[in-house]
């Protein structure tokens, strides 16, 4: 008999979840490492760029999308529980951030576009709406399956959609330190 | 960790590298609060997958997340104190 505790067996949700959440991380990474790369050929310009953003809104932004996080995770503990009522409201609840998230980033868009800064700008805010922007598509992707689970919480339907928004989650943790804050 | 217990975590952490980059600016300071801000993401990254992404179940499986991130983390870091 083969023990297969701690393997590949273990893993939460379906396989092709995992080969997704990897495969956004490499390219999130690879677009991140460009972005410092870049970054060396005008650090001043890219610092001055830096400062148009709005740091506060973004860190507020992280503490809404966390907690939207925390409240995926409990839907998804509530829908192993068998306990749909409690899964549906912390899935809305979930929802009802994400939607905070992306209300939030389109008004900082909006900002930035009324002060004339777009892509051509300059370097930084080619990478920073390409960036910012892909991970926004994710949030309204997610926020799209949360919704859709949330009518109908089965365990392994919402521990894979619960497993998207986390991983939408995780590479917001990397993308706001080095976009927002990194000097 | 309980995932109410993670997540105050997590906001504890994103709070702490916010004011951080908020209070230091440039020099050799300023090259030890990136290091300090990408250690606390890494950290952030860490707890999401260990306990969100429940990969505490895999403990190699979250040793190789933890190594390839961390290495990520450190070039990033080399990028952005190189100049």
């Amino acid at each position: 008999m083969t023990d297969t505790s701690g393997s590949f067996v273990d893993l939460p949700g379906d396989l092709m979840i995992w080969v997704l959440i990897v495969s956004e991380l490499l390219v999130f990474g690879a677009g991140l490492l460009a972005f410092l790369a870049v970054r060396l050929t005008d650090p001043a310009g890219f610092a001055l760029a830096q400062d148009q953003l709005h740091r506060v809104g973004a860190g507020i932004n992280t503490l809404i999308l966390i907690t939207s996080g925390w409240l995926a995770a409990r839907g998804s503990a509530a829908a192993h529980a068998q306990n749909a009522g409690a899964a549906r409201q912390n899935l809305l609840a979930s929802v009802a951030l994400g939607l905070g998230f992306l209300v939030m980033k389109a008004s900082e868009f909006a900002g930035l576009f009324w002060k004339g800064i777009t892509t051509e700008t300059h370097p930084f805010f080619t990478f920073y709406y390409l960036l910012t922007g892909f991970h926004a598509a994710h949030v309204l992707a997610g926020v799209v399956i949360l919704g859709f689970l949330a009518i109908r919480p089965t365990p392994y339907a919402t521990e894979n959609g619960v497993a998207f928004w986390h991983m939408v989650d995780l590479v917001w943790v990397i993308l706001f330190p080095v976009i927002y804050l990194v000097r | 960790m309980t995932l109410t217990r993670t997540w105050g975590v997590l906001i504890g952490l994103s709070l702490a590298s916010t004011v951080l980059a908020a209070v230091v600016n440039a020099g050799q300071a300023g090259q030890l609060a990136m290091g300090a801000i990408l250690l606390l993401a890494w950290i952030k990254a860490h707890l999401i997958l260990k306990t969100y992404l429940k990969l505490g179940r895999i403990p190699s499986l979250l040793r190789g997340f933890d190594t390839l991130l961390g290495m990520t983390m450190i070039a990033m870091l080399g990028l952005a104190v190189a100049w």
